[in-house]
């Protein structure tokens, strides 16, 4: 016999056929048996005697007088012991005829069978519910978002807004100060008056500033933050603010000194505005965090890119409120000196770093100091005159003040 | 005299809970536990009707599957009434049950039938939606709300196919 066959053969017939236990019974319309032959107790129906009614232990007959087919085929029926097996059913004159054939192995196999396959549906089905909750979830939380840049967006152009309606009144109001700071100067001597007239100044000052970064932060939300590259001294920049720092730590133990690489072009094309905004909001914080020691700024320029450094020997920060450093609104160390507008500088001064072709990072240790380092795109030029930009200013007009506590 | 006799077949798709509605109604058990039937098990269980007759019914709890084999149509010979039953968690139950419904009335002809949204006790995860389920009301079909784990709506379920399957049976 071919192999394959015979191993056929022996694997069907030996697991579900050669264990039959084929079971005969006959029984009258009413269930009452009239004969039997082979294991009956198999199925649960043993001592059995003639006339014993089945109606009880035979219920899939139940309705079956109603089929108009002689015979009836039942598979994997239950039986009383609890086998299972196949059922031949035959409709006879005198009642019904049946052959049980045993097919426990074969359901066994089938369940083991199909409980695998089910339960794999089931829990994919379960997934797939599972991925449509997060799914609907993410859609949910998506709105929530929208809602919410929208808020934010009408947010943003409110305060726009506001300040843009604050600046030209603030800016006359410096600008009366200034010049009744001038006559005074001329006419009177008294010195409680300069005093006022110095807190109004430095009062208006700060204002503007706060105004400016509140009008930067906006257009940073909006995505027009706008260079407006020129052509630029860059000696003039740094001699600007040496003008307007160099006051401040005056008064303190601090030491500011500037470093510029041989290598740095004397002109440079480059928003000037922007870049002496950057520098001013870092040497700013180094003053503002350093009780003693020195600020040191360092200018290198290579390949078009021009770097900075400022680093000082102040009083650092943990790592915690240096991840949180370039957060909008939040302040550095120092809570006690917190002002509404200031924690804003460094993140205005990274997007303007940014929009100039480059980037800015702070790293610092808590009681060691702090390092500010941006780098942007500034090509050389030649000369001025290949464009002056009608912004350019002519002097220092950056910083209104000459009073060192803005910074505190 | 013997007792009126009539032949209940569970009708729906596997894992719906045709197997844990007749443990609940026939021995008021009920297993988490899945346990995949193949075949046919029958159970029986007399119902009395508001007439104060009694009735056996003989329950079969036939393997679901979304579609009826020539072997599986052999079990419903002799049917009275059938229950087709849904998993109100699973969308797809319901159509299964719609289909299974026609092939049920072309083997049998015009039968008593019930509908039963299964797991109830899972109101979080329902799936099905209220337009669907009305639509079926609205064609004359029986819906029945049950939870075979917590045993709300399957005595009732029940007691309503039986009233049905004798009505006109018996004068
Ligand atoms: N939560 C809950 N689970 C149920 C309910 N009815 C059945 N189940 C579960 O659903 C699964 C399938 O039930 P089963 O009766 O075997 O379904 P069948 O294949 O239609 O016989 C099992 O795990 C049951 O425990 C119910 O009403 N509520
Ligand atoms: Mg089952």
């Amino acid at each position: 016999m071919n192999y394959a066959i015979k191993t056929l053969r022996d694997y069907v017939v030996q697991r579900y056929f050669n264990d039959a236990k084929t079971f005969y019974l006959l029984v009258d319309t009413r269930y009452r048996v009239i004969a039997w032959e082979g294991p009956g107790d198999h199925y649960g129906l043993d001592g059995l005697n003639s006339g014993d009614d089945l109606g009880e232990k035979l219920p899939f007959l139940t309705g079956l007088d109603q089929d108009t087919q002689p015979f009836t085929r039942l598979e994997f029926v239950e039986t009383p012991s609890g086998a299972a097996a196949h059922l031949q059913i035959a409709y006879l004159k005198s009642g019904w005829g049946m052959v049980f054939m045993n097919a426990t192995q074969e359901r066994e196999d089938l369940q083991r069978h199909h409980q695998k396959v089910n339960e794999r549906t089931l829990s994919c089905l379960k997934q797939e519910s599972l991925l449509h909750e997060a799914q609907r979830s993410q859609r949910i939380l998506q709105e929530r978002v929208d809602e919410l840049k929208q808020t934010n967006r009408s947010c943003t152009g409110f305060v726009e807004q506001i300040a843009h309606e604050l600046r030209t009144p603030l800016m006359s109001l410096l600008d009366s100060a200034k010049q009744a700071r001038a006559i005074g100067l001329a006419v009177c001597e008294q010195e409680s008056l300069h005093q006022h007239l110095r807190s109004v100044d430095r009062g208006s000052n700060y204002l503007i500033t706060l105004v400016d970064n509140l009008l930067d932060q906006s257009r940073i939300e909006k995505g027009q933050l706008y260079m407006n590259p020129g052509v630029w001294h860059l000696q003039e920049i740094l001699e600007c603010l040496d003008e307007i720092f160099r006051p401040v730590v005056g008064t303190r133990e601090i030491s500011l000194s500037w470093w510029v690489d041989a290598g740095v072009p004397e002109i440079l094309h480059m928003d000037g505005m922007r870049l002496r905004q950057i520098l001013f909001n870092l040497i700013g914080n180094a003053v503002k965090y350093t009780i003693e020691g020195s600020i040191t700024v360092g200018v290198e320029w290579k390949d078009n890119r021009l770097s900075f450094s400022v680093a000082d020997t102040g009083v650092g920060m943990d790592k915690a409120t240096l991840e949180k450093l370039f957060q909008p609104f939040r302040q550095g160390p120092g809570n006690g000196n917190a002002r509404l507008g200031a924690g804003l500088g460094l993140f205005i001064s990274r997007e303007i770093a940014h929009a100039m072709g480059g980037a800015l990072e702070i790293s610092s240790r808590l009681s060691q100091g702090t390092q500010a380092s941006f780098h942007v795109e500034a090509p050389p030029r030649l000369s001025r005159t290949e464009g002056r930009t009608a912004g350019q200013p002519d002097s220092c007009i950056l910083i209104r003040d000459d009073d060192e506590s803005i910074f505190f | 005299m013997t007792m009126l006799a009539r032949k209940i077949c569970m009708i729906g798709d596997f894992a719906v809970g045709k197997t844990s509605l007749i443990a609940r109604y026939a021995h008021n058990q009920f297993s988490e536990k899945y346990q995949a039937s193949i075949g046919v098990k029958i159970d029986t269980k007399e119902l009395r009707l508001a007439s104060g007759d009694a009735v056996k019914l003989v329950l079969w709890d036939i393997a679901g599957t979304d579609e009826l084999n020539s072997v599986g149509q052999n079990y419903l010979k002799g049917a009275a009434g059938y229950i087709l039953v849904v998993d109100g968690t699973r969308l797809a139950t319901f159509g299964t049950a719609i289909s299974l419904q026609k092939e049920v009335e072309r083997r049998l002809g015009p039968t008593p039938f019930t509908l039963i949204l299964n797991k109830l006790d899972l109101s979080n995860q329902w799936a099905l939606n209220a337009d669907a389920v009305q639509a079926l009301q609205a064609r004359g079909w029986q819906l029945t709300h049950c939870s075979a784990k917590k045993g709300n709506g399957v005595e009732q379920a029940f007691q309503l196919l039986g009233e049905r399957m004798v009505i006109g049976v018996r004068p």
